[in-house]
């Protein structure tokens, strides 16, 4: 048999042996691995915590409320799209080299950005699961059956590798066709996110104040402080805008090639909307003067509108107030005739306007322009922006016992004067008898709410008796029309209970479960305590 | 001892060719003795020890004629009796010719498990495609139908049972040209069909065969007048079930108990449910019936042939042509097909001694259907299931309906823009035979097969109004979209065969054929895409104006292959035949390219022997087979043992549309075929003068290295890939019985086959087994269902109150994140450990694949009268259906159905249904709860003909005017969910629904 009959190469995909050789390859090798980077999918995170609640049953918000096993569907593919993108970063990390490149320290600086994203993919996964395998090379298929390795010897090898990438990254920030790839600035910020997170405050302090450092980022400013972190989250906002210095990490959109949902979500004007605030969320804001809502004189809520009057400013920036253009059609008060501005809470499923469970709305994310459209909103998911690493500097001095008011100054008051708040000052909390620690991390919340780091929060600090908590909303007596919330529970405040039933073991809940399909497939890995 | 010849003979045929192998059968007529004798090479036979008291009978028989007995005989030692006789050929059973692999064989000949059918089976039937009209017409072929939509409609055909973990479809090969595709070709083309079951009649197709054979003849001129036939039918389809979903004030009431059991608050207030029920806003609580507004009461169909058919002394013509038109169920007229057959075959004798065989087919058809894919999750039937009853068709204002979350699938299909996919396929297939010499021929055919398809799908944007304030509150399919693409494919094969084939001393009869051949497959696909057309009206690439956006795809594969047959025959008695087939594939890495595959039959026609004589005048014919071989199956994507790179969209970097590469899968280099052994034995009888024939088989098939995607865990980081890895058992039995009879004016016929197959994994590679609800495990059936046992729906009495909490504390074991209240089903607890777990608890407890499945096919004639009917089902198998085609409430699709009223509460205690929990699925896990009893029994098809008497057509030239009416799916008897045809016992719903067709037509002869 003539055998040239069957020699045949596949007719429209390239095979190994003629890749990775040219420096445009290794580009379109790295522009593949950023497809791996969360999405939305980072604000829907935020329905495992307790500042919004879903109408609909998510996963995400099965797992807050406790109420899932080892079968749930997302388990298991937060397991395998992480391991998806850590093979695509593996098998980079090792044939890069092979390729020619003019440009000097190229290759360097493209295997540094795979490694920053790999890091990203690995603190998912510890921070799900805690051990978890630790897979550094492309595997061969019998080389799939290895058991966990501990968590603490994968943030160490992160920690080196972030560092890696950190010495081969540019410093400054990515802009025309290289905007929105990973810098230095990316490394460090995702190191102190991640030595944060497990607890390893040193590291974190120097990583947090190494981007600082740079100083290159800003916090995002129009110069109003009544809109500009409302702004960030808006087109205004995007990096391809030009005007944003302080996101780190994003997701970007673009009109037409990628786009997502959320703000219709948020505000959708002919059902119930997605996200609602919960009281929990509304009530941790502070008052103007400093002070929690049961310490400050200044609190009243004899109406819906009190509760918005004279807030931490970022909460109007972040809870729909009254008053203001919204995207959800006819509200609940069918004296307003103009569906452009939000007067009242809408609690009647009359598909007429956006309906709330819990009588607030979100307006931060939301572009007023694409709340009318389907999936047509081509917002950036802001993954790390510099506000959090001004925290995440303020919270490692807290836990280190080092923190100053100098740190407070050149970090949560930078966030807090560009919105027009008081700022914190240690002496004033001492003798209004406030825990530093819960405003530090009443700080964070605030600051970072919907931005999908709430769930982490509450599990790193181990107060998973939140998740346990029925969500309440505003007070059923503040509703327009008293039908409309009859048959809507309340607590004996008065309190909507928009939903009950939540659990959470703290033997069980703090990490996930093994998830099914990965246990049956590969009994090595083991499962986690009390699942 | 008595010596000499008492009676001689000679046994010849109607030529006066002596007969070689006749059975003589001497029978004393007042005595129990008996003895046999055969006719030697020159037809002559002998007795010579017959005792001579009283008078014998002779029976003369022989495979292929009648049967003749003489009587009366007086034998003498001294006395010569001498014989001479003639035997006719019988027009039975036995002379019946099958299309084997390269080849025909006589019926009687055949040492392998072949069924047959000829085109009688089909004729008339309201049949749109071949896999369809294959059902139940054969032991051991089982076809599904998952769809009546218009062009896309065709069955699933498997051949004893799922060897393969793979694609377990049957090599087609139509008239000699393997890898055909049955749904497009007319039926009235087919001349016949045989389906090749074992390892001794398909291992000569190698390493395609493994899943069987199906081989497709067309039909071909007779050299006789010119005989002119046009037929036709016209009809109505009806779906055979369709859900039935709550109007609104039922839904908004079980909406509401379904949050209130699961801690939220009711949606509804009382007073918006009485608004509903009393229509008082229909714009915003309407109550629409979607599956009434989605589907049309009937889809239209019909059907024109034409064919002319003749020849003369050395040539031979058929034309024709075939029209189907296909209309369809659903609002909008998006849905339906028409295909054009036209079909030309020449055969010519040249110079004596070379054949000519022309065999040309051109199909043009096309199908459209709405924008949005028939299942997708905006498609009209998906959206129509997941649509709120409040949503009006339209508002009072005139505009599409529109409330929030679902798609109008009314607008969709209206307004929502078009799929319509056309295909041109070129069949061109010329064989030459030349006969070299007495009984050496050789033979070369050329197959092509050119294929351009073309799909278009222009997405429309629908637009919603406000009939508050007509302001723009809803679009889709924004911004509008034309998506073209352009399909090419080129199948090219050459085989060339040599074939010699002798009777040696007139009772060894050799047939050897040695073949080689190659083909290869091209595809190339194009597709590109615009937005922002500026009218709707017309859908043209060219007239998008954004986002000009192309990109393509190709694909090529190819196959070589020797491969050879030798047939021996000892007397027509002894059968025997050896087959082989090399092939080499593009598929597979070169080091495990290439691969052999042979086979080898037996075959005793028994009842020619001479002790069988004495039953001979009750069994006709009788034969024994036994045959034993090894097949292939390269099933498997192309180059999956290649390290490739491909394209893929990411993150807008630099803020432009931005393309990537990376790995596709893992490579697999020592990927090879997957290879069976079949082993089948069979028995073949003809009773009652070739009234009854009876076929019997029993098999195993077991495969090994099965190409098969071990999914390995995830950990690797990409799809797991095809590996060689376990074996696949099927055993089982065929049975069919054919009657045939006529009794004057008076003619009948009944077939019926039964058959079974019990399938298990014997060997699953060694890794741990996949246990997600449809197993693969070693000793269970392919995918059988893995679930929980459930043991009855929990009363409030199974619980401990918990009145501090509120709380119901379960006594029964249950799982432990689950939130269980009365109401939800109560699971056993098989490890009896105290508690219900995933990883424990569950068990093998049912499968899909079809037991027992049977067809009777019944006909009869009197005068001008014909009727016959075609019943057909399965004996046992079960059904699944998942999500919102079964379940209420527990995500944001799953409407309630009038079975959902029957749910739990503390009212209703005895239900059939457990309380509803919104969104929470914790009772919907795969359970016995929830697997169907999808066995039925259906009349396929009945059918009522009448011909006029030819006295009174002739005289218009006419030979032949039948008129008819016919009747696919008309009565089925099964426990399986009222709302799913069991025909597909396992799905989500969704899918265009199958049919009932009525059609009347007639059947015209001019000659």
């Amino acid at each position: 048999c003539k055998d040239e009959f069957l020699d045949r190469v596949p007719l429209d995909q390239i095979t190994d042996e003629t890749f990775w050789q040219t420096e445009e390859q290794l580009e379109l090798a790295v522009n593949a691995i950023y497809a791996n980077v969360k999405a939305k999918n980072t604000v829907d995170m935020e329905n495992m915590g307790d500042n919004t609640l879903w109408p609909s049953t998510t996963d995400y918000q099965l797992i807050g409320s406790g109420n899932f096993g080892n079968d749930l569907g997302t388990l298991n593919t937060e397991w395998r799209t992480q391991y998806a993108g850590i093979r695509q970063c593996n098998a980079f990390l090792e044939n890069y080299e092979k390729a020619t490149v003019i440009t000097p320290g190229r290759k360097e600086q493209l295997a540094a950005e795979v490694r920053v994203i790999r890091a990203l993919m690995y603190s998912y996964l510890t921070s799900f699961w805690g051990d978890v395998p630790f897979i550094t090379t492309t595997l061969n298929i019998d080389e799939v059956y290895g058991p966990r390795d501990p968590r603490e010897q994968i943030i160490d090898f992160l920690m080196q590798d972030l560092d890696l990438a950190a010495e081969n990254l540019p410093a400054e920030i990515p802009s025309g066709d290289n905007l929105g790839r990973m810098n230095k600035g990316a490394a460090l910020a995702l190191k102190a996110r991640i030595a944060l997170y497990n607890k390893r405050y040193a590291v974190a302090e120097a990583a947090a104040k190494a981007v600082m450092d740079l100083g290159i980022y800003q916090l995002y400013s129009n110069g109003d402080p009544g809109t500009s972190y409302h702004e960030l989250f808006t087109y205004a906002g995007k990096l391809a805008s030009g005007r944003n210095r302080e996101t780190i990490i994003a997701r970007m959109h673009l009109e037409d090639v990628s786009m997502h949902n959320l703000s219709r979500e948020i505000q959708v004007p002919d059902q119930n909307a997605r996200w609602n605030p919960t009281k929990s969320l509304v009530d941790s804001y502070l008052m103007i003067d400093g002070l929690p809502i049961d310490r400050s004189p200044l609190y009243v809520e004899n109406t819906y509108e009190d509760v918005f009057t004279n807030r931490d400013p970022r909460m109007r920036q972040t809870i729909l107030p009254p008053n203001t253009p919204w995207g959800g059609r006819f509200d609940g008060n069918p004296e307003n005739k103009n569906p452009a501005i939000f007067t009242a809470p809408k609690f009647r499923s009359d598909r007429r306007g956006s309906v709330t469970l819990t009588g607030y709305y979100f307006t931060k994310y939301v572009e007023l322009s694409t709340v009318g459209r389907v999936s047509r909103d081509a917002n950036d998911i802001h993954l790390l922006r510099y506000a959090e690493v001004l925290l995440t500097y303020a919270e490692a001095r807290l836990e280190q016992g080092t923190l100053t008011q100098a740190d407070i100054d050149m970090s949560i008051n930078l966030l807090r004067e560009r919105v027009g708040m008081v700022p914190m000052v240690l002496t004033k909390l001492v003798a209004n008898g406030m825990d530093v620690r819960e405003e530090i991390r009443r700080e964070r919340r605030v600051e970072l709410a919907l931005e999908g780091q709430r769930y982490f929060d509450i599990l790193r600090w181990e107060q998973g008796e939140l998740l346990a908590q029925d969500v309440k909303g505003m007070k059923k007596s503040w509703a327009l029309i008293g039908a409309d919330v009859a048959s809507i529970r309340a607590d004996e405040e008065g309190y909507i209970i928009a939903f009950s039933g939540r659990t959470f073991t703290p033997s069980r809940n703090y990490l996930w479960p093994v998830p099914l399909t990965q246990l049956e497939r590969n009994p090595n890995l083991g499962q986690n305590p009390g699942w | 001892q008595q010596t000499a010849e008492q009676v001689s003979g000679i046994v010849l045929d109607e030529t006066g060719e002596a007969l070689i192998g006749v059975t003589v059968l001497a029978k004393n007529e007042q005595s129990d003795f008996t003895t046999g004798t055969a006719t030697d090479v020159e037809g002559k036979f002998s007795f010579s020890n017959l005792p001579t008291e009283g008078t014998y009978s002779f029976t003369f028989s022989y495979i292929g004629y009648e049967a003749q007995t003489i009587r009366n005989q007086r034998v003498s030692s001294n006395a010569k009796l001498s014989l001479s006789i003639e035997l006719e050929a019988g027009n039975n059973q036995l002379n019946e010719v099958v299309v084997v692999g390269y080849g025909t064989q006589k019926k009687i000949n055949v040492t392998g498990a072949v069924s047959a059918i000829e085109a009688d089976a089909l004729e008339s039937r309201p049949v749109t495609n071949l896999s369809s009209g294959l059902q139940g017409l054969m032991a051991g072929v089982t076809v599904t139908n998952p769809s009546g939509q218009p062009g896309n409609n065709g069955g699933t055909i498997r051949i004893r049972g799922i060897g393969t973990l793979g694609d377990a479809s049957p090599l087609v090969v139509i008239d000699g040209i393997p890898g055909g595709t049955l749904d497009i070709l007319n039926p009235q083309d087919i001349e016949s069909i045989s389906v090749l079951k074992d390892a001794a009649s398909s291992s000569i197709y190698g390493v395609r065969g493994a899943n069987g054979v199906i081989l497709v003849t067309t039909k071909k001129g007779r050299s006789t007048t010119p005989s002119i036939s046009y037929s036709n039918y016209f009809g109505l389809q009806t779906p055979t079930a369709l859900p039935q979903f709550l109007g609104s004030p039922e839904y908004m009431q079980l909406l509401n108990e379904s949050q209130v059991n699961v801690g939220r608050n009711p949606t509804y207030t009382d007073a918006d449910i009485e608004i509903a029920r009393n229509g008082s806003d229909p714009n915003y609580f309407a109550n629409t019936d979607w599956i009434n507004e989605i589907y049309k009461p009937s889809a239209p169909q019909q059907n024109h042939n034409f064919s002319v058919n003749g020849g003369g002394e050395n040539f031979s013509y058929y034309l024709s042509y075939g029209l189907l038109k296909e209309g369809g169920l659903i609002t909008g007229d998006n849905y339906k097909s028409n295909r054009n057959n036209l079909r030309v075959r020449l055969n010519t004798t040249l110079i004596d001694r070379l054949q000519v065989d022309v065999n040309l087919g051109y199909i043009d058809r096309n199908y459209s259907g709405s924008s949005e894919g028939i299942g997708g999750a905006g498609g009209p039937i998906y959206a129509a299931h997941q649509i709120l009853p409040l949503v009006p068709v339209r508002f009072t204002t005139g505009g599409w309906g529109y409330i929030g979350g679902q798609r109008n699938p009314v607008a969709v299909t209206t307004d929502g823009g078009t799929d319509d996919f056309a295909s041109q396929e070129f069949t061109g297939n010329l064989s030459a035979t030349l006969n070299l010499f007495k009984g050496f021929s050789l033979r070369g055919q050329y197959g092509l097969i050119r294929s351009n398809s073309k799909r278009t799908i222009f997405s429309k944007t629908i637009n919603y109004y406000s009939p508050i304030d007509n302001s723009l509150i809803y679009q889709t399919n924004v911004p509008n979209k034309i998506d073209t693409r352009d399909y090419t494919n080129l199948y090219q094969t050459f085989i060339g065969i040599a074939q010699y084939e002798r009777l040696f001393n007139e009772i060894h009869d050799f047939k050897v054929m040695l073949g080689a051949s190659q083909e290869e497959n091209i595809g190339d696909n194009f597709v590109a895409t615009r937005t922002n057309l500026a009218t709707q009206q017309v859908g043209h690439l060219n007239l998008g104006t954004e986002n000009q956006l192309n990109s393509g795809s190709a694909s090529q594969n190819a196959l070589q292959s020797l491969f050879g047959r030798v047939n021996y025959g000892f007397n027509n008695r002894y059968l025997a035949e050896v087959n082989f087939r090399y092939d080499g594939s593009t598929r597979f890495a070169p080091d495990v390219r290439w691969n052999l595959f042979t086979s080898a039959s037996l075959g005793w026609a028994f009842s020619e022997e001479s002790f069988f004589s004495g039953l001979k005048s009750f069994i006709d014919f009788g034969k024994l087979r036994i045959s034993y071989g090894s097949q292939g199956n390269d099933r498997v994507g192309d180059f999956a043992y290649l390290d490739v790179l491909g394209p893929v969209g990411t993150m807008p970097i630099g803020n432009a549309n931005t393309i990537g590469y990376r790995y596709t899968s893992v490579p697999n280099s020592l990927l090879t075929w997957e290879s069976v052994i079949k082993q089948n034995v069979g028995l073949d009888l003809t009773l009652l003068n070739g009234r009854l024939g009876v076929t019997a088989d029993y098999f195993i098939n077991e495969t090994k290295d099965i190409l098969l995607v071990v999914p390995l865990p995830d950990v690797l980081g990409t799809n797991s890939p095809p590996q060689n890895a376990g074996k696949v058992e099927n055993k089982g039995w065929e049975l069919a019985f054919s009657w045939n009879e006529q009794r004057g004016d008076f003619t009948y016929g009944a077939n019926f086959n039964i058959s079974d197959v019990r399938n298990r994994v014997t060997d699953y590679g060694g890794v741990p087994p996949v246990l997600s609800d449809r197993i693969r495990k070693v000793g269970e059936p392919i995918d059988a269902f893995f679930g929980l046992a459930a043991d009855r729906i929990a009363q409030v009495a199974d619980f401990t109150y918990d009145a501090e909490n509120d709380e119901y504390i379960p006594n029964f074991p249950h799982i432990v994140s689950d939130p269980v209240a009365p109401g939800d089903l109560i699971y056993k607890d098989l490890n009896g450990d105290g508690e219900i777990t995933l990883d424990d608890d569950r068990t093998v407890i049912g499968n899909a694949i079809p037991r027992y499945t049977f067809g009777f096919r019944g006909n009869a004639a009197w005068k001008g009268f014909d009727v016959s009917f075609f019943l057909q089902g399965v004996g046992k198998a079960d059904g699944y259906l998942q999500g919102a085609s079964r379940h209420a409430l527990i995500n944001e699709g799953s409407l309630p159905q009038k079975i959902h009223l029957d749910r739990w509460t503390a009212e209703n205690t005895d239900a059939s249904y457990p309380r509803l929990t919104y969104q929470q699925s914790h009772n919907q896990r795969l359970s016995t709860y929830w697997l169907e009893d999808a066995s039925y029994l259906r009349l396929k098809n009945i059918q009522l003909g009448y011909t006029l008497p030819a006295a009174l057509t002739q005289r218009v030239r006419i030979n032949k005017l039948r008129i008819f009416a016919s009747a696919d799916n008309l009565l089925t008897a099964s426990d399986f969910f009222y709302a799913y045809d069991p025909e597909t016992p396992v799905s989500s719903g969704g899918f265009y629904p199958q049919v009932k067709t009525f059609v009347m037509g007639l059947n015209l002869n001019f000659q």
